[in-house]
């Protein structure tokens, strides 16, 4: 950990491995680039795809539509409770099979032919089946996809030979986030936005806390301001093979707290309230180093941790200058209107410097293509884009 | 007869894709139970199994029965006294006697309409009292445009136009059913998820064609 | 005072020719598409009866020579073609599941 001493070039002394040279910026707007990225990358790593508390009874399920993997996955809780995951398709003859995006069902049929699964991915209906040729219900049920649950969070694997389980791949980050509520905290909120930005850019944009000062004077600069570093400097950050971390570390109420926000921390845990460390009702001692851990989870999953609150980033690519960014905070179930209130002032209070995160995503991405600039100038406190960078480069170039 | 009604439209799909979803019906009756309903499922014959199926060089033809005993909603039957639709097989425009053998080919009393497909891309439905056009126009792997094509008696009168407004809604109503599974299977073909069609008798036409073209594709490598 | 589109013997049908004597296909098709099924239902309804009549008076004139009113009459007969499966069929306007009928375009108009 740094002390207040160590001012400059902390994390690079920390991690020396990864160097300190410029990173290029082809691999942000080549379409070569992303469909490697596309094979080696995400048809290989476990994704997340949403929580347990979206399932809550037997037939429940949703769909992700996973564009970049080229399918669309279902997933779908069992008559015995056991949660599954499965290609959208059709054993006949391919058709999309379920096109809400989620329901409850005793049974699921096929709108072309009427075949029908079950809420375990088997085959049970096949009108005309006389007609068919020794078909064989058992081998012609939904493909399976690779599912597995870690602290509520549903991840699925693409890869049907992938060795490593969920919780091998995750390796110290599931240590370290042990004890953390989020069982606790199933009440959430969801936005989308949909960029014309490479993942990789939007995902930079905001796992460093360098652009905080300028990007978000206007909202929460305030909860991480300090008189001897007149900079961002994180608290700790810590890379793991695949997996980082940052922690920033809030310095307290130190010009005030509006009226507004005094009202909805009566109540619950503000986002302001949160990343400053300051006081408000629901606040429960929880396992993080900062006031707000930033944990990413290699190659599209953040977590950010807070106590009493906490939200997430699904980052989906679509084409190489073209991503669905899916932010979801969470809160526990609110009992009464003032919870309910505190809930909507720390959602918007996170919103509104996402808003101002994404003024600046498309921007770059218009000029990354003119080749006026070959690489990025990243300081000391961006090391966390640099292993990002450096994870995906080896998984394009090696498979792994 | 004259050009009555078309549409176009360009999909998301594999042409084969979109030749395939209409050489067979045995989506018929599931599909279509909400446009085309009772038409599709008679006794004996619950799943609109063809009269005849032949193969003819790289071409194909189905010839399809329709329920006899179809009880026609109350504005069809306001639009049936009238002209054709595809759920009126009695206008006896047709003369039996001077039936062509490739029309109702099996000389079924119950026949609804023939199906004939002229390799690579270019599908042709006789019914009695109108015939049906539908070219498949490959523009890319995943693309293609499509064109259906009916031919009618031309309307005299504000009845017949009637008539064949019904007529063109409900084939209209139809065909959106058709097109809605075509770009739904298309994304999910490139999943990996199945690597084959698993087909059933009555999609025999479907086997016909891949054959053909393997043996043409195939034969120029 | 609105002015009577219809022929007089039906101007009992003179409220709902604003709405629904339209001339061509695409009008008729996004009418369907955007009405409620309570005023599909009440045209569907009003209409239906009438639909005998209408014909057997319409036929009394040459398609391309009708009088004004007797075209707003004729467009007025041909949307029950349309509503009559958002009605009878589905119980909703579009076509249950199907395919975006924006992007299925008549050939004929």
């Amino acid at each position: 950990m740094p002390t207040a001493d160590d001012k400059e070039l902390i994390w690079t002394k920390k991690y020396p491995e990864l160097g300190s040279a410029p990173v290029p910026i082809e691999p942000c707007c080549s379409p070569a680039y992303f469909e490697l990225e596309r094979e080696r990358v995400f048809r290989r790593t476990w994704l997340n795809v949403g929580r347990v508390e979206e399932l809550p009874n037997p037939g429940d399920y949703y769909v992700r539509e996973l564009a970049v993997c080229r399918t669309s996955v279902l997933v779908m809780r069992g008559r015995d409770r056991k949660i599954s995951a499965f290609h959208n398709m059709c054993s006949h003859r391919g058709n999309k099979l379920v096109w809400e995006s989620k329901g409850n069902c005793r049974a699921l049929t096929c709108k072309f032919h009427g075949w029908t699964y079950d809420t375990s991915g088997r085959l049970i209906g096949v009108p005309d089946e006389k007609n068919f040729f020794n078909l064989k219900k058992d081998g012609n049920g939904l493909t399976a996809v690779k599912c597995e649950i870690w602290q509520g969070f549903i991840f699925v694997n693409l890869d049907p030979d992938a060795s490593e389980s969920l919780l091998e791949y995750l390796g110290e980050v599931a240590e370290q986030l042990k004890g953390y509520p989020f069982d606790k905290l199933t009440s959430w909120y969801t936005y989308h936005a949909d960029e014309r930005v490479n993942w990789k850019i939007l995902l930079d944009a905001q796992q460093e806390g360098y652009h905080v000062p300028i990007l978000h004077r206007r909202t929460f600069v305030k909860a991480f301001e300090s008189e001897s570093i007149p900079y961002y400097r994180s608290v700790d950050v810590r890379l793991f093979r695949r997996h980082r971390m940052l922690a920033a570390g809030g310095t307290g109420d130190r010009q005030g707290v509006s009226p507004v926000e005094t009202l909805a921390r009566r109540y619950g845990a503000t986002t302001f309230g949160a990343m400053s460390g300051g006081d408000y009702a629901g606040k429960v001692d929880s396992p993080l180093t900062g006031t707000f851990d930033f944990w990413v989870i290699f190659p599209n999953f953040v977590i950010a941790i807070m106590e009493g609150t906490y939200f997430t980033y699904n980052i989906w690519p679509l084409a190489v200058d073209h991503t669905l960014w899916e932010v979801r905070s969470y809160y526990p179930p609110p009992r009464n209107a003032g919870e309910r209130f505190s809930q909507e002032y720390a959602k918007c209070t996170l919103r509104d410097p996402l808003l101002e995160d994404g003024s600046v995503h498309e921007a770059i991405q218009s000029t990354l293509a003119s080749g006026a600039k070959t690489h990025f100038n990243f300081q000391d406190e961006e090391i966390t884009l640099r292993h990002g960078h450096k994870v995906v480069a080896d998984y394009v170039r090696d498979g792994k | 007869m004259s050009f009555g009604y078309g549409y176009k439209g360009t999909l998301n799909c594999n042409w084969k894709i979109a030749v395939d979803s209409q050489q067979e019906a045995y989506h018929a009756v599931y599909l279509h139970r909400r446009t085309l309903g009772d038409i599709c499922s008679m006794k004996g014959n619950r799943f609109m199994h063809a009269l005849d199926i032949r193969f003819l060089g790289p071409h194909r033809m189905i010839s399809l029965p329709g329920n006899q005993k179809h009880r026609p909603k109350p504005a069809e039957q306001v639009a049936h006294r009238f002209g054709w639709s595809i759920k009126r097989q009695d206008l006896g425009f047709l003369n039996p006697a001077e039936l062509p053998k490739g029309i109702n080919p099996t000389r079924a009393p119950d026949w609804l309409f023939d199906i004939y497909l002229i390799f690579p891309n270019f599908w042709l439905a006789p019914f009695d009292g109108a015939f049906q056009t539908h070219n498949f126009w490959p523009l890319a792997l995943d693309r293609t445009y499509q064109e259906i094509k009916m031919y009618v008696i031309p309307p005299r009168d504000a009845g017949q136009c009637f008539s064949m407004e019904f007529a063109k809604c409900i084939n209209r109503d139809t065909w959106l059913e058709d097109f809605s599974t075509l770009e739904s299977t298309q994304e999910m073909l490139g999943s990996g998820a199945k690597d084959h069609f698993v087909l059933q008798d009555e999609e025999i036409c479907v086997r016909h064609f891949y054959k053909t073209l393997d043996e043409r594709i195939g034969s120029h490598a | 005072m609105s002015e009577q589109r219809l022929p007089d013997q039906f101007s009992a049908l003179e409220q709902f020719a604003a709405t629904w004597s339209l001339p061509t296909e695409r009008e008729r098709s996004r009418r369907r598409l955007t009405s409620t099924m309570p005023d599909i239902q009440a045209f569907y309804e009003a209409i239906l009866p009438r639909a005998g009549a209408i014909i057997e008076y319409l036929n009394g004139f040459a398609l391309d020579e009708m009088p004004v009113p007797e075209r707003a009459l004729f467009h007025m007969l041909l949307p029950l073609a349309e509503v009559a499966n958002a009605v009878e069929i589905f119980q909703q306007p579009q076509v249950t599941d199907g395919f975006d009928p924006e992007r299925f375009i008549p050939m004929h108009e």
